[in-house]
């Protein structure tokens, strides 16, 4: 029989919830047939089975959160599954539990006398714990001496389903007689509140601040989508590029900083891009920014930006990134500090697009149209120095947008 | 030679030594006068002093082996040897250390157990080496080198070179069946190895004659038909004069010899076995026959009446001596011990 | 590929070797004029010359002690023992020097030594010349413990062993050393140390096992598989360096093991698996960890004894019978 496990979907996914079957115990299963869809920290996918085979038996309820690598169901050739056939009595004991006291839990007789220590295996005795069975109420049928195995277990959890764990409440307010309310959080909240406390309390944060000059950059997009504007390239897809061609500049801002003490100097930028959505921050990635051209950035990061707000991201398209961009001057903000999604070691803020007043050579007052950037950087790999002179080499790009047109 | 796919380096490319430039001081320099010997002897038997002295302090542990008394069986060969011998002895190995030159810093940290040690302190007082200056290290077990010495002495053979492999061991390893093993196939091959047998007449707190009903040790070893003679060890003439001449004879005809050495230690096996131990299997009055012989008086006087040496030359090396040793002992405790992550370094070659 | 016997398999690699690097050699007892007592060594003599085939006295502490020494000082031994039984006298020079120089040292020095020849039970050879010890040396730090079961790694692992930088102790099997199969005639094959091999897929047991037991679990597998077992053979290879990787990984799959060696059952190897998997892989665990070896007797001579004396297919079969109820 083959044990279905928690995949690993993503990078830093630690456990996933079951959030439904999408099929029953005892339905047919093909290779690669999505079984059942469980959430991660970054989002929701299915979990497509890797053989072909009858559903046996489901392990973990909907709404359990399962640590990866742990079984949620087994795929068998015969419905119910088939425990191997060993010793006859034991199996037939085994079948009487099932069938004659399928019901209350209290009904299964107890193997084991009051307080005596319930005989049982260590793979058994992990099952039920996860499972929420009782291993006094559990018959063993193991070892021809009534040890409890995974079998019994399984069975047991099977025939009484009662004795599962209660499936965690659904997100939803709970009014509290103090005045206010409790919220349980989603799995992407859960994740967005851990990832920044831990990036806070580990890398050491410093920022740089820097004014951009726009025009150029501005009259040279008009130009672009004037012609295309079914394709439109943005501000941000802008900034992208030019972080891109700056990283290859300066690659030892594109860098890591190991658990064991190195810097790894990454080949490949792959620039994520934060994108607010209704549920939560998500940051799709833009893989090889330096051998995308600007009008392939945006391309995808169109594409990528729609599959956010739509929920459909993929885990592998939340992954990997060497540095990400945040853009909040949509929204009039001037200027703001990111937090650093580790294991990057920067990230770059980005605020509004605004006129301001600008003394000339000749003493005469202009209005420009200005730009914040903000640098956050990880000190333990970017050293104040660096920072400016990364940033100093985006603003120049960003000045002169011709240097950022296709090749 | 040392030669592991040519990475190790050859004596003639010895790493720098940390001493202060103290001439004449160690046999690595190859001083073969008489004076020389006199001066490696010298530091040998105040070296062996210190080192009691630290470990009666407790910067000394495990086992203390003291070589007081057989000097002349080291500093009268191994000054001979070239670049490419071999030596190899037993755990009562520090005179052998110093004489092919190893710092006195590097023994002294060793016995210290600090990590700047000549095995890096993992090895101690039994398990000094210096594979750069072709010292393959103390053994501490009775017989035990000489079975490694037959393979060293086959690589010598087996590369067509001219060198010397020199195996020390005392009268205790003359009863152990590996050494018989070992003799009978050099003897069989005739590969270039210079036996010498420290025949200090006591193995432990067991004499030769209590140990063996046929005491003629050169019997022993023409069984396994090697050539053999004996020598007087507490003569330091006849020890360096017969050494010349064995060792040009191996060079030339490619063969092992066997030198037995007649010699006395003039403190107990090791630390534990002091006087009032002694006692069990020694007299007071024999210690003090063999004492009259001390080897390092007798060539001191020697050199005193040929003119080779004046008191105040003697004074003048003995306080050199003792800076040689007190910078050793200051490098010693100034120097870290291992970390503990070194623990599981050098279980294997690939470590 | 050539299908040759596990024996030739053993002389290619010693022959490609020393084709490769002047300074391997062959030294012991027989291996020369008479051309290996098994065979193993036949036709280098001819070949290498009697530096490089080197016949020794009867001597096993000055064998071990000319190899360790020559390694030493810079050749790469191949020291060959008539028989692992044989190798007892020399055991302070493998445990004492051999495996203890590069610690001792502090790396300064090393000892690439290969010390190799046959080893187990059978045909009534009887308490002094039937046995596996191979404990012994895995429970010395600093020995890697190399056990082939194919002829395929017999060449490629002693090609390693030759190479390794350590001293190796290989043991071959003198029931194995008939058995042909295919063999790569690539010069440059060798297998690594510490990769054990899945021999045949299972899903219910886990069978571990290592020379010539490697082929009484497939046997006993075969068997079991028609009474509905599937069981999971795996080849050790080496118990030094050891990969509890794979080990671990196979019984996360099956929950259920078997540990079998040809050694005494008591504080043998096996003892070691199981205890490791009891430590590192607790929760996989749904039945106990049987060992199967040899009885803890000297082995006696009649047929009838020593067959019940000798770790069996049938007591595999057993024990699996024993972890699946």
């Amino acid at each position: 029989m083959g044990e279905v496990r928690m995949p690993k979907m993503g990078d830093g996914m630690e456990e996933g919830t079951i959030l439904r079957w999408l099929k029953r115990e005892g339905d047919r299963v093909e290779l690669e047939e999505g079984i059942a869809e469980i959430e991660t920290d970054k989002a929701n996918v299915e979990i497509p089975a890797e053989e072909a085979g009858v559903l046996a038996r489901i392990v973990a309820a909907e709404g359990e959160t399962i640590p990866v690598g742990s079984v949620i169901a087994y795929i068998g050739d015969v419905p119910g599954g088939s425990a191997p056939p060993v010793g006859a009595e034991a199996t037939k004991a085994a079948t009487e539990v099932v069938v004659v006291n399928p019901a209350p839990a209290s009904e299964a007789l107890p193997t084991t006398t009051a307080g005596a220590r319930v005989r049982a295996t260590p793979l058994a005795r992990s099952m039920a714990k996860r499972l929420g069975v009782d291993l006094s109420q559990v018959r063993g049928t193991g070892g021809g001496v009534g040890r409890i195995v995974a079998r019994d277990v399984l069975a047991f959890a099977q025939t009484h389903a009662t004795a599962a764990p209660p499936v965690p409440a659904p997100p939803e307010a709970q009014p509290q007689a103090e005045g206010y309310t409790d919220v349980e959080i989603t799995k992407m909240r859960r994740a967005i509140a851990r990832r920044t406390v831990q990036s806070k309390q580990s890398i050491p944060h410093f920022y740089l601040t820097m004014p951009v000059e726009m025009e150029r950059a501005l009259d040279m997009l008009s130009q672009l989508n004037a012609k295309t504007p079914d394709r439109r390239v943005t501000v941000n897809d802008l900034i992208v590029r030019a972080c891109a061609v700056a990283l290859q500049a300066f690659p030892d801002v594109n860098v890591s900083f190991t658990a064991d003490e190195k810097i790894r100097r990454h080949n490949a930028i792959h620039i994520g891009i934060a994108v607010g959505t209704e549920d939560g921050l998500r940051i799709p990635v833009i893989t090889n920014c330096s051998e995308r051209t600007l009008r392939e950035i945006a391309d995808t990061a169109r594409t990528l930006i729609a599959r956010a707000r739509s929920g459909a991201l993929t885990p592998q398209e939340m992954s990997g990134a060497t540095f990400t961009v945040s853009n909040l001057g949509m929204f009039g903000v001037e200027e703001f500090a990111a937090i650093i999604s580790p294991p990057e070691s920067a990230i770059l803020a980005v605020g509004a697009i605004a006129p301001e007043v600008q003394v000339t050579d000749a003493g005469t007052f202009v209005a420009k149209k200005r730009m914040r950037l903000t640098l956050s950087c990880d000190h333990r790999t970017v050293d104040g120095l660096l920072g400016a002179r990364f940033l100093q080499e985006v603003r120049r790009l960003l000045e002169n947008p011709v240097e950022l047109l296709d090749d | 030679m040392i030669q592991h796919q040519g990475t190790t380096p050859s004596r003639q490319e010895e790493r720098a030594s940390p001493d202060p430039p103290l001439p004449h001081l160690t046999a690595g320099d190859r001083d073969r006068s008489l004076a020389g010997m006199f001066r490696l002897m010298l530091i040998t038997r105040r070296f062996e002093e210190s080192l009691y002295r630290k470990y009666r302090e407790g910067k000394i542990g495990g086992y203390l082996h003291r070589y007081d008394g057989q000097e002349a069986l080291v500093a009268g060969v191994i000054p001979l040897l070239e670049p490419g011998d071999y030596v190899l002895s037993t755990y009562r190995d520090h005179a052998h250390a110093l004489a092919v030159g190893t710092s006195p810093r590097e023994i002294m940290a060793e016995l210290m157990g600090r990590t700047t040690g000549c095995a890096g302190g993992k090895g101690g007082s039994m398990h000094l080496i210096d594979p750069a200056r072709g010292f393959l290290g103390g053994d501490g077990i009775v017989g035990g080198p000489v079975p490694v010495a037959v393979g060293v002495g086959y690589a010598i053979k087996y590369r067509g070179d001219s060198a010397v492999c020199v195996c020390y061991f005392g009268d205790g390893a003359m009863n152990q069946g590996g050494v018989h093993e070992a003799l009978n196939m050099a003897g069989l091959y005739r590969l270039p190895i210079l036996f010498i047998l420290e025949n200090n007449g006591y193995a432990m707190g067991t004499s030769v004659s209590r140990s063996t009903a046929q005491t003629d040790m050169l019997l022993k070893a023409h069984a396994h038909g090697i050539e053999a003679a004996r020598v007087d060890g507490m003569d330091p003439l006849a020890v360096r004069k017969t050494a010349e001449h064995v060792i040009a004879e191996i060079r030339r005809e490619v063969k092992p010899y066997f030198l037995e050495m007649t010699c006395y230690r003039f403190v107990g096996h090791g630390v534990a076995d002091n006087a009032q131990q002694q006692r069990f299997y020694r007299t007071e009055e024999e210690i003090q026959v063999w004492k009259a012989r001390d080897p390092l008086v007798r060539l001191k006087d020697h050199l005193l009446r040929t003119g080779e040496l004046s008191e105040a030359v003697v004074e003048r090396m003995e306080d050199e001596i003792s800076a040689v040793i007190e910078d050793a002992i200051q490098f010693a405790e100034s120097s870290p011990p291992p970390t503990l992550d070194t623990l599981y370094q050098h279980v294997y070659a690939e470590e | 590929m050539a299908v040759m016997r596990y024996s030739e398999a053993l002389r290619l690699a010693m022959s490609e070797e020393m084709e490769r690097d002047p300074a391997v050699f062959v030294l012991g007892e027989e291996v020369g004029q008479y051309q290996g007592t098994f065979r193993v060594t036949e036709g280098l003599l001819e070949r290498f010359g009697p530096q490089r085939v080197l016949d020794t006295p009867i001597s096993e502490i000055a064998i071990a002690g000319l190899a360790t020494g020559a390694a030493m000082a810079g050749l790469r031994p191949i020291a060959e023992f008539m028989t692992w039984s044989f190798a007892l006298s020399a055991m302070d020079q493998i445990v004492n020097h051999a495996a203890k120089i590069t610690y001792m040292s502090s790396g300064r020095i090393h000892c690439p030594a290969v010390f190799r020849g046959p080893a187990g039970t059978g045909n009534q050879l009887s308490a002094q010349h039937s046995q596996s010890l191979e404990s012994w040396y895995a429970h010395t730090p600093g020995l890697k413990v190399v056990l082939p079961y194919t002829p395929a790694d017999a060449k490629g692992l002693l090609k390693t062993a030759i190479r390794d930088e350590s001293p190796v102790i290989f043991m071959e099997h003198a029931g194995l050393y008939a058995t042909r199969d295919e063999v790569p005639e690539d010069p440059d094959f060798t297998v690594p140390f510490g990769q054990a091999v899945v021999r045949r897929p299972g899903t219910d047991v886990t069978l571990i096992g290592y020379s010539i037991m490697v082929r009484k679990c497939l046997t006993a597998a075969e068997r079991l598989a028609q009474e509905g077992i599937s069981c999971e053979v795996l080849d050790l290879r080496t118990l030094t360096p050891l990969d509890m990787e794979t080990i671990v990984g196979s019984l996360s799959r099956t929950h259920r093991v078997v540990v079998t060696q040809e050694e005494w059952r008591n504080v043998g190897f096996a003892a070691e698996i199981a205890a490791r998997l009891a430590d590192e892989a607790f929760d996989e665990l749904d039945a106990p960890i049987k060992r199967v070896g040899g009885a803890d007797v000297p082995m006696p001579y009649a047929k009838e004894l020593e067959q019940a004396a000798i770790a069996s297919v049938d007591a595999i079969v057993e024990a699996v019978r024993a972890v699946m109820a």
